[in-house]
Formats: structure tokens, C-alpha cells, sequence
């Protein structure tokens, strides 16, 4: 059976968009632990947004006006929802925001944070048990808070899916009146000179979803195998990759950096080209169905990971496979 | 002015898997890069640079590398007590240290550690420092007595803001390689004095093991990766592309290979 908690569990909405994607994701994981599932909205009235989240686990929105998207502010009116009605759990996103208000919360409440969880379920005692990487991404640590009443976590984005409620719960929006004395707005040391936005599109992110990857790695050495990679993989509709050392070293883009600190991508079939395969690099295709490595050194730590080892020289290998397309 | 930069020794192994340096810890990647911005303050403007870090007795060597790297004082907090501090004990701690020191500008920050990743020491920090905190800062584009100005990276829009001091600012990015210290500046940062305290020497409030009681526990630690009986393919060049190709194109056939 599944235990569910009988305490109210809070999820903090984006205040830019308290249907976010993410957020909705976060109530539907709130619905499957909990009965009773606080929104919280703090930014512009927004009952469509707002009257939204029932559909998807809700039980209630907790909604306090704020014109201003001044994250301090919203973090002193956070801090004294939070005092007026103890929720005994608090999910965040795990946006700069949500770590923003996360930290502030978990600071003045004195209670256990567990950042970027990818997990969080319910243990025999009860209790409830929050996963996330640690170690550079190399292990994935199970975490409970201990000494604190309140239970806080951020959670990253896209590891639950958002599900649609056959039945839409009722609506109950409550609206927070908040002390304006005790707002410490700290607007006025923070002055904005200057704002830009860019396009995040014109990167073209197709490439994410290949089903074949080539990743560069520090052993790739120079241009022109680089070019000769180029060439295999378009004639094997193949998108190229890399690692950290590779951008570093200018063998390719930042934006095609994968890993820990780039992006994670899941392809059927990865070849890594003289990648020592670090767990900051493998941890963005732990997901890919088939890991084909090319390493010289027998020794290299991607063959612990790998389906096909293959342990020669790469510029050797690379031509005769050029050769075979 | 002075500028105090939160730095935390971490081990080498979890920065290079293969052991490039001899030390057992280095410099969390993104604190170096913190340290790094504030010693090119220290080339333009005229200013203090103290280096704070909490850790076990083994971390010293960490210490005199921030030293010799250009840092001026290294605060080293320091006691039994302090181990297994989550972020909670860490602000705490070093919020004390921090006080003790006295007087800053700028409190500096990396955006996480290697081996905790939590990303909540800065602002944390500055929660209870009850100071303004800047997080995803990219750059400190001018720095004057009285506020800073740096401009901040979000994933779809760019800030610069002017910010009152003192203030906290936290660093986005990290560096694995730090610049070059020459011979000289290490033996002149080992002969250096390091300060030292204890939670005796930092004013705690008398219940602060209360206060400061971490607040989360690892229960079970799960290998993120898996380790697989990957197949070794023989041969010479020619033959091993030859597979590669196949696998590639889905032609390979496993039962009859080898
Ligand atoms: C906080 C942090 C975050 C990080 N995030 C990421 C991340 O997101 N993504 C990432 O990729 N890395 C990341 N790293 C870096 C990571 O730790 C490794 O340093 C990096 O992945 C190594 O890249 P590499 O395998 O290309 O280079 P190396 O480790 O230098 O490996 C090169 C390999 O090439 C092989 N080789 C050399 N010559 C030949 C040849 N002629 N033929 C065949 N093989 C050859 C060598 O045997 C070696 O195994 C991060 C590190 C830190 C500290």
C-alpha cells in the first residue's frame, strides 16, 4: 500500500507563471504524497492561472499580491506565510528563484534543505526520503531531515511528469494579507542599470534529441580529426558532442558540452572518441541505450561504462571508418 | 576595502580523475573562480582580500595556495564539532567567523562545492549576515566603496545591477586550473600565518549546538552510474571499424561475433 501523508505539503509557484510547466510538475508529484496540497502564488492576480492548479492536485492556493517581481520581497511575504500556517513540507523549483526563496526559507527557519531532488518518496517510518546527486554526480544519495519541523526541498525540472486529474478539485484561493511593516524591501540597494534579453532559440536544440552522438573528447587532439569526425558523422547521420576538456580546448562549442555542467541527452547509440569518460561527462548520457568507447588507454575509466570497448588509436580507427561509410 | 572570499577545500579526486597535483585537496572549482575575480579586483583597486574556509585539519595546504595565489589573511575555522555540518551548521560557522573578522565590503561566494552541490552556502550566507546577496553573477564590471556593479546571467536574459555594499555576490561559473604561482609566492604564502579558531574562539550563542544541529542526514549513497560487462573488440583497425560501423547501423550481430 501507499503511504500518504496526512500533512499539508506547500509548493511555491513561479511567480512569473504560477502554471509553469514546473510547477505543475511539482503539484502532481505534491498530489501522489499528500492530501492536502497548498499553491503558493505570491506575484499578480491571476485567477485563471490560479483556479489552473486544481486541475492538477491542488487542494488549495495560497495567493499573496505582489506587484513588484522583487525576490526579496517575495521571500519576506514567503517567510511570514510560512509563520501564520507551518506547512510541514515546502517544494521549491529549482530555478534561480526557487533557490533564491529555498535558501532564505531553509536559513531563517533552521530547517533541513535537500537541493535538486530527482526523487522524493515516503519510508516505512513515515518519513519523507529525498533523492539527489551527490559527489560530482557520481552517486545518487538518499537524504531526511532531522531536527526541523519543516521539510524543505527544490526539485529540478522535468524529472515528474505533470498529469491532468479526471475530476477537477474545487477551487479554494485564499488570499494572504501580508504585514507591509515587515517587509524588508532591500529595492533600494539593488538598483537594475540594464537589462537583456537574449533568444535562447537561436540555438538550434534539435540535436538534442539524435539518436546517434559522436562526443569529442580531450583525446581528439587537433582540428582536423575533428573534421574528419565531421565528415563520418554526416554521412551516418551522427551529431557530435563533446566534453568539458574538449571545449576547453576548443575542439568544439560550449553549447554542445554535455555532463553535469551541459546538458543531458539520451541517445541510442553514444561513441566517445577519446573521452577518459569522467563521471561529470557520463552522468549526461547514463541513458543512452548503447556506449561504444575508443580509448588508447586500456585503463581509461569510460570502459567501465561502455557495451564495446574498442582500444586503439583513435586518428587509426577514425580513417579506416571513414572509409566503411 | 576588503573583500572576503568563502572558499572550501574539497578532495583532488572528485576536480581530476587522473592525479595531476600531489595534494590530497585542492580549491572547489568554483570557488577558485570566485578567488580568481576577486585577486583581478585587487590588481585595479586598492584592496584587502581575507580567504575564509571551515574544514578538517588536512586542509592547510588549501589555505596556502589561496595565500600565495594573492589572498592577504587565511581564516581557518577549525573543530571536531564542525564535522558533518550541513548548510545550515556552514552559515552558521562561517557567518560567526565572518563577524569576527569584522569590518568587509564584499563577501564572495562559488556557486556550489564539488562534493556537497547544494548551492545554498551564499545566500544562506547572507541571510544571516542580513546583507543583500546577488546570485549567477558572471562579472564585477566596477567596484568603488560604496556599491559594486556586476552584470548577472540567467538561462534567457542578462542583468547588470549596481549594488550597495556591503553585499554578497555569488559566482556562477567554475575553473579547474588555477593561475600559475610562482615558487616564490609559495614559500612566502607557507611562512605565512594562518588564523586559526575554534567554535572557543567564535562567539556562539550558548544553545548554538542546537541551533547549528545539521539539519539533514544521508541515509543510502547509490552509484549514479552503471558499471557494465562491456565487450571487448579485437583485432586490427580494420576490423574493429568494421564493427563499430555495424553497430552503428544496426547490422551487428552479437551471437556471431568472435
Ligand atoms: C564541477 C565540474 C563539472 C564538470 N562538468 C563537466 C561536464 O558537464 N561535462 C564534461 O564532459 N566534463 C565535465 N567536467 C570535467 C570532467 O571532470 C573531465 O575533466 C572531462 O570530462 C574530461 O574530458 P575528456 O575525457 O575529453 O579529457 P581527458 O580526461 O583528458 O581524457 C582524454 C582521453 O583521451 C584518450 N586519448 C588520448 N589520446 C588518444 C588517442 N590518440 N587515441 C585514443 N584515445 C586517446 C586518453 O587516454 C584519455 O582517456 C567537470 C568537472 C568539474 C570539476
Amino acid at each position: 500500500m501507499r503511504i500518504i501523508m496526512d500533512n499539508d505539503i506547500w509548493v511555491i509557484c513561479d511567480n512569473l507563471k504560477y502554471d509553469s510547466d514546473h510547477s505543475l510538475q511539482l503539484i502532481t508529484k505534491a498530489a501522489q504524497l499528500s492530501l492536502k496540497i497548498t499553491a503558493i502564488c505570491i506575484g499578480k492576480l491571476n485567477s485563471e492561472a490560479m483556479e489552473r492548479l486544481f486541475s492538477y492536485g491542488a487542494t488549495k492556493v495560497l495567493y499573496s499580491e505582489c506587484e513588484n517581481d522583487n525576490i526579496r520581497v517575495i521571500a519576506s511575504i514567503l517567510k511570514q506565510m510560512i509563520i501564520s500556517y507551518n506547512p510541514g513540507m515546502i517544494m521549491f523549483l529549482s530555478s534561480s528563484a526557487g533557490k533564491y526563496l529555498a535558501s532564505v526559507s531553509s536559513t531563517y527557519f533552521e530547517s533541513g534543505l535537500t537541493a535538486d531532488c530527482i526523487d522524493i518518496a515516503i519510508d516505512i517510518d513515515n518519513e519523507y526520503v529525498f533523492s539527489r546527486a551527490a559527489l560530482n554526480s557520481s552517486v545518487i544519495a538518499k537524504i531526511k531531515c532531522q531536527n526541523s519541523h519543516i521539510r524543505m526541498c527544490t526539485v529540478k525540472r522535468n524529472v515528474f511528469s505533470i498529469i491532468l486529474l479526471n475530476m477537477q478539485r474545487k477551487v479554494d484561493i485564499e488570499r494572504f494579507e501580508y504585514a507591509k511593516s515587515s517587509i524588508s524591501d532591500k529595492k533600494q540597494v539593488i538598483e537594475k542599470l540594464n537589462f537583456l534579453t537574449y533568444n535562447k532559440y537561436v540555438n538550434n536544440d534539435n540535436w538534442m534529441a539524435a539518436k546517434i552522438v559522436f562526443a569529442i573528447g580531450r583525446g581528439v587532439s587537433n582540428k582536423s580529426n575533428v573534421d574528419l569526425i565531421k565528415r563520418i558523422a554526416l554521412k551516418c547521420g551522427a551529431e557530435i558532442v563533446g566534453t568539458r576538456a574538449a571545449v576547453e580546448e576548443n575542439l568544439i562549442k560550449k553549447s554542445r558540452q554535455v555532463g553535469q555542467s551541459g546538458v543531458n541527452i539520451c541517445p541510442n547509440i553514444y561513441v566517445g572518441l577519446g573521452v577518459s569518460g569522467a563521471s561529470q561527462h557520463m552522468v549526461g548520457i547514463k541513458n543512452a541505450k548503447m556506449i561504444i568507447a575508443i580509448n588508447s588507454d586500456e585503463n581509461a575509466p569510460i570502459f567501465q561504462y561502455a557495451d564495446y570497448m574498442v582500444v586503439d588509436d583513435l586518428k587509426t580507427i577514425l580513417t579506416e571508418l571513414n572509409t566503411l561509410f | 576595502m576588503k573583500i572576503i572570499v568563502c572558499v572550501k577545500a574539497v578532495r583532488q579526486e572528485l576536480v581530476f580523475i587522473n592525479k595531476v597535483q600531489q595534494s590530497t585537496y585542492v580549491i572547489n572549482p568554483y570557488d577558485l573562480l570566485a578567488l580568481q575575480n576577486a585577486i583581478n579586483i585587487k590588481n585595479t583597486e586598492a584592496c584587502t582580500i581575507d580567504c575564509i574556509s571551515m574544514g578538517p585539519d588536512s586542509i592547510r595546504e588549501v589555505l596556502v595556495k589561496c595565500l600565495a595565489l594573492g589572498s592577504d589573511n587565511a581564516y581557518w575555522l577549525n573543530d571536531k564539532a564542525f564535522a558533518g555540518a550541513d548548510t545550515i551548521v556552514t552559515t552558521y560557522v562561517l557567518s560567526k567567523g565572518i563577524s569576527k573578522i569584522g569590518e568587509y565590503d564584499l563577501i564572495i561566494c562559488g556557486e556550489q562545492t564539488v562534493d556537497g552541490e547544494t548551492g545554498q552556502v551564499g545566500i544562506g550566507l547572507a541571510e544571516r549576515l542580513n546583507i543583500p546577496c546577488i546570485t549567477n553573477v558572471e562579472e564585477i564590471i566596477d567596484f568603488t566603496d560604496k556599491y559594486i556593479i556586476v552584470c548577472v546571467k540567467y538561462e534567457d536574459h542578462e542583468e547588470v545591477l549596481k549594488i550597495q555594499l556591503p553585499a554578497l555576490v555569488v559566482f556562477k561559473n567554475f575553473k579547474l586550473i588555477s593561475n600559475t604561482v610562482s615558487l616564490l609566492h609559495l614559500k612566502k604564502a607557507q611562512r605565512k600565518e594562518i588564523v586559526r579558531w575554534s567554535s572557543n574562539d567564535l562567539c556562539f550563542e550558548k544553545n548554538w549546538c542546537g541551533l547549528a544541529q545539521a539539519k539533514t542526514r544521508v541515509v543510502n549513497v547509490t552509484p549514479e552510474l552503471i558499471v557494465k560487462e562491456g565487450r571487448l573488440i579485437s583485432g586490427n583497425a580494420k576490423k574493429k571499424a568494421v564493427v563499430i560501423s555495424q553497430l552503428i547501423q544496426g547490422r551487428f550481430d552479437a551471437d556471431n561475433y568472435g
